[in-house]
């Protein structure tokens, strides 16, 4: 094998213990030591971590560097230690991940010149975990068991920053990380990457193990720096707006009244909603010990909206506002042009992967015999269609719903 | 039609080779399992003319199941051999006294179609060494002796003592289809699947008991596959998800599940609950739980009635059983008021609607014991905890006294 250089790059912020126990396992790779360097990026650090690693750094048997930033922003951070790194790939890791033995050599056998390798981060929980952090680790794991499968069509939604390597000129080609956004930057950065059609490739055996150390509480006050940066993505690539903020339900009685008033204390000027948002946590507590399940996704239902919307209103006076921004150049860039592809062949040979998808962005009209089977559009930040993803769409929907022109192709066949 | 006794037959068929439907001589029905290749479409129980399947009628249902068979054969166009890593796997017999059925079991289990797996007999607390023997004639077949009566006992050591990745559990009064193991344990590609069930039907259904268990307690759970978690199921009521005559779980999430509770299950005094309550767990700690209709093993009823009125009152117990396990052990507070109302709207009205021979309700007799059973569970379970405190007291005793004892009494 091409023993690539690689540079490890791991951004931290006043987290010494966790970070050590990731160093330690990224000195207990099955990878040559002297094929790849570790740089820690330390953002703000008060608890010593740049004085800890600088100590330990003669006896580490890695090479191991610490820089210090001090904009306390994620994406600055990974900025700075990739315009210092060497390798010729770079692997961008959480400092609250413990690598598995294999995570580098993983990296470095799917690497490749266009091409952005997605690592396995396995949520672990703590012992006693609370209800919230149960459905994190559901999340996380759907997450990576879908782009596990064989045809997953990535969107710029499943680039996680915590785990992933990237070759060092594609990412100086694109400039790094935005620094203007504080949230979501990995998503921001994926959307460009997809709109360059580099390609993703997920792999479970880049494993490393992530401690979830979030709460209920930090999420929730994380959610407005999520929306506010899905406000400044869609003030940068219009087209988002329906995927970012979809069409939201329509509610009525009760519901309706109740998401009316939370909206209301959302774009309040004052923070007086805080008190209820304290209270209302005190109560998801209590029903926590009750086990009350759907109580607790109710009453978590309601900060859920009150924070994201407070996000929002970072940016706009009203809903109202708000709601005009989004209707605004809705219609921007639907195209009407489509290519048709008839797979009558590649059904008698199965050889889905020979489809060609045009390069340019078309509609794709499936068919059999002149039969129109089923189209696929282009979605914006989503990979284009292949013919793995085509296969097996394609077999998950005859199993959901009975298709009347496969049904003609087999009693045709049959004859 | 009224003075013959009814007798359903069993049989399963291609849906492609109807035609080869045999007469059935000596049986008023018959249960036809409808099948496309490996996968299961459905059964239905037909009555027989002249020892005969209606044509017209078979011909109704069938065309009732065509949505779901052309479904089948389309999403069999885009089919693939997709190289699946395949886990080992330890399949494992809990058994007691019952060596006749389990020839019948470890012959079907012999012929699973599967690259790596291994067997083992559970001898749970025998009282002769017949089985040992059975299990000496199947040189593939591991033979593990577990002295302390209980199933749940039972299931621990051979967790213990097998190594699959995945761990699959029948019973020793039921047979296996040779895909079964596949089946199942395709399911366990999601990491976070803990446990997949599957589909039971009758071996047959020869007398009135086996009749009666089947329509009241039958384990099927229709032909859907299901995923259940603790999002869209509520874990105190894992009961419908399945059984422990088939079922695998993934042995890696065992630590954080924990075993099954040996207080529960049949042998102890709280007769049955053990499977459910591991089911409740698994939802409990965020895991899934898959259910497979194409994992398929055949079950034999008991066939008297008073095992079937036993069984009733087992049933009855170790739900409540198992609830006030919950109750107290994961503080699962909402089964004082949940418990109660099933405790009137099942039991209760069950028994009320026996009683004035309503529609459809089962024979006084049954409704009683598992009447009688719902009452007595949560206080079983309590006596269960001390008494099995015992049987462990005095079987520490023995062994200290004198480890070749229970050996020479075992070979007896």
């Amino acid at each position: 094998m091409n023993p690539y250089y690689l540079s490890v790059i791991i951004p931290t912020h006043n987290r010494k213990e966790q970070l050590c126990k990731c160093l330690y396992s990224l000195a207990g790779q099955n990878y040559p030591k002297e094929n790849y360097e570790i740089i820690v990026v330390a953002d703000r650090c008060k608890d010593g971590t740049a004085e800890v690693i600088r100590a330990m750094q003669n006896s580490f048997p890695v090479a191991i560097s610490v820089i210090e930033n001090g904009a306390g922003n994620a994406a600055s951070s990974r900025n700075l230690g990739a315009s210092k790194a060497k390798g010729d790939y770079l692997l961008f890791l959480d400092d609250d991940i413990i690598a598995g033995k294999n995570l580098i050599h993983t990296h470095l056998k799917l690497c490749g010149n266009n091409k952005i390798v997605l690592g396995y981060s396995k949520p672990v929980i703590p012992e006693n975990p609370t209800l919230w952090q149960r459905r994190a680790r559901r999340w996380w794991e759907d997450r990576f068991y879908q782009m596990s499968k064989k045809g997953y069509r990535f969107t710029f939604q499943d680039f996680f920053s915590g785990n992933f390597s990237i070759p060092a000129p594609l990412f100086n080609k694109m400039n790094g990380f935005n620094e203007f956004f504080n949230r979501l930057e990995d998503y921001e950065f994926g959307f460009r990457l997809i709109k360059e059609n580099v390609k993703f490739v997920f792999s479970q055996k880049a494993i490393g193990y992530h401690h979830e150390t979030n709460d209920l509480k930090k999420w929730l006050f994380r959610l407005r720096d999520e929306s506010d940066a899905n406000i400044r993505m869609c003030k940068k690539s219009p087209a988002l707006k329906p995927i970012l903020f979809k069409v939201p339900y329509k509610l009525y009685g009760w519901h309706k009244l109740i998401q009316k008033i939370i909206r209301k204390f959302s774009f309040m000027k004052n923070d007086s909603f805080e008190i209820f948002q304290k209270m209302i946590l005190k109560m998801i507590a209590l029903v926590e010990f009750m086990q009350l399940n759907s109580l607790w996704e109710k009453l978590t239902g309601v900060l859920f909206e009150y924070n994201y919307w407070r996000g929002i209103a970072r940016s706009y006076n009203s809903e109202k506002e708000f709601y005009a921004w989004i209707e605004n150049e809705k219609s921007v860039g639907v195209k009407k042009d489509f290519v048709k592809i008839d797979i009558k062949n590649l059904l008698k040979q199965r050889s889905f992967g020979k489809i060609v998808i045009p390069a340019d962005k078309k509609i794709i009209k499936l068919s059999i015999n002149q039969n129109d089977l089923i189209d696929f559009h282009p979605v914006e930040g989503s990979q284009k269609v292949t013919g793995d993803f085509i296969q097996y769409f394609l077999k998950d929907h005859c199993q959901k719903e009975f298709t009347p022109v496969l049904a003609n192709y087999i009693l045709r066949n049959q004859k | 039609m009224e003075n013959k006794k009814k007798r359903i037959a069993v049989f399963q068929v291609q849906i492609d080779e109807l035609k080869s439907l045999p007469e059935f001589p000596e049986y008023t029905h018959a249960l036809i399992l409808f099948k496309y290749n490996e996968s299961l479409l459905a059964h239905k129980i037909f009555e027989l003319i002249n020892c005969k399947v209606d044509i017209l009628e078979l011909k109704d249902f069938v065309k009732s199941l065509s949505f779901k068979l052309w479904q089948k054969k389309s999403a069999e166009l885009f089919e693939e051999d997709l190289q699946e890593t395949k886990p080992s796997v330890s399949v494992i017999v809990c058994t007691r006294n019952r060596t006749e059925d389990l020839e019948k079991c470890l012959n079907s289990l012999i012929k699973i179609n599967y690259p790596e797996y291994e067997i083992l007999v559970i001898d749970n607390a025998p009282s002769n060494s017949s089985t040992r023997n059975l299990v000496r004639k199947y040189p593939g077949v591991k033979y593990v002796y577990e002295e302390i009566p209980g199933l749940d006992f039972a299931r621990n050591t051979g967790i213990e003592e097998s190594t699959g990745e995945i761990i699959a559990f029948t019973d020793d009064d039921a047979a296996v289809d040779p895909n079964w193991l596949q089946k199942l344990v395709r399911n366990f590609s999601d990491p976070l699947t803990a446990a997949v069930t599957g589909i039971t039907m009758p071996i047959e259904l020869e007398n009135e008991a086996q009749i009666i268990f089947e329509e009241t307690n039958g384990f099927g759970r229709g032909y859907e596959r299901k995923e259940y978690d603790f999002v869209n199921t509520n874990p105190i009521a894992a009961g419908k998800i399945g059984a422990g005559v088939n079922m695998a779980i993934r042995r890696s999430l065992l630590s954080e599940i924990g075993l099954f509770d040996e207080h529960l299950d049949c042998g102890t005094l709280t007769l049955s609950g053990g499977d459910q309550e591991f089911f409740y767990r698994i939802l409990k700690r965020g895991f899934r739980i898959v259910y497979e209709p194409d994992a398929l093993v055949w079950h034999r009823h008991r066939s008297d009635m008073q095992s079937l009125e036993n069984t009733f009152y087992s049933y009855g117990a170790g739900v409540f059983a198992w609830w006030t396990r919950a109750l107290f052990k994961e503080k699962e507070f909402k089964l004082i008021i949940f418990g109660t109302l099933w405790f009137f709207n099942y039991h209760v009205k069950n028994l009320l609607r026996s009683i004035f021979k309503r529609k459809n309700s089962i024979a006084l007799n049954l409704s009683f014991a598992e009447f009688r059973g719902a009452l007595t569970g949560s206080y079983r379970y309590f006596k269960s905890l001390k008494d099995t405190e015992e049987k462990l007291r005095l079987i520490e005793k023995e062994n200290s006294g004198s480890e070749s004892d229970y050996k020479i009494m075992n070979a007896k």
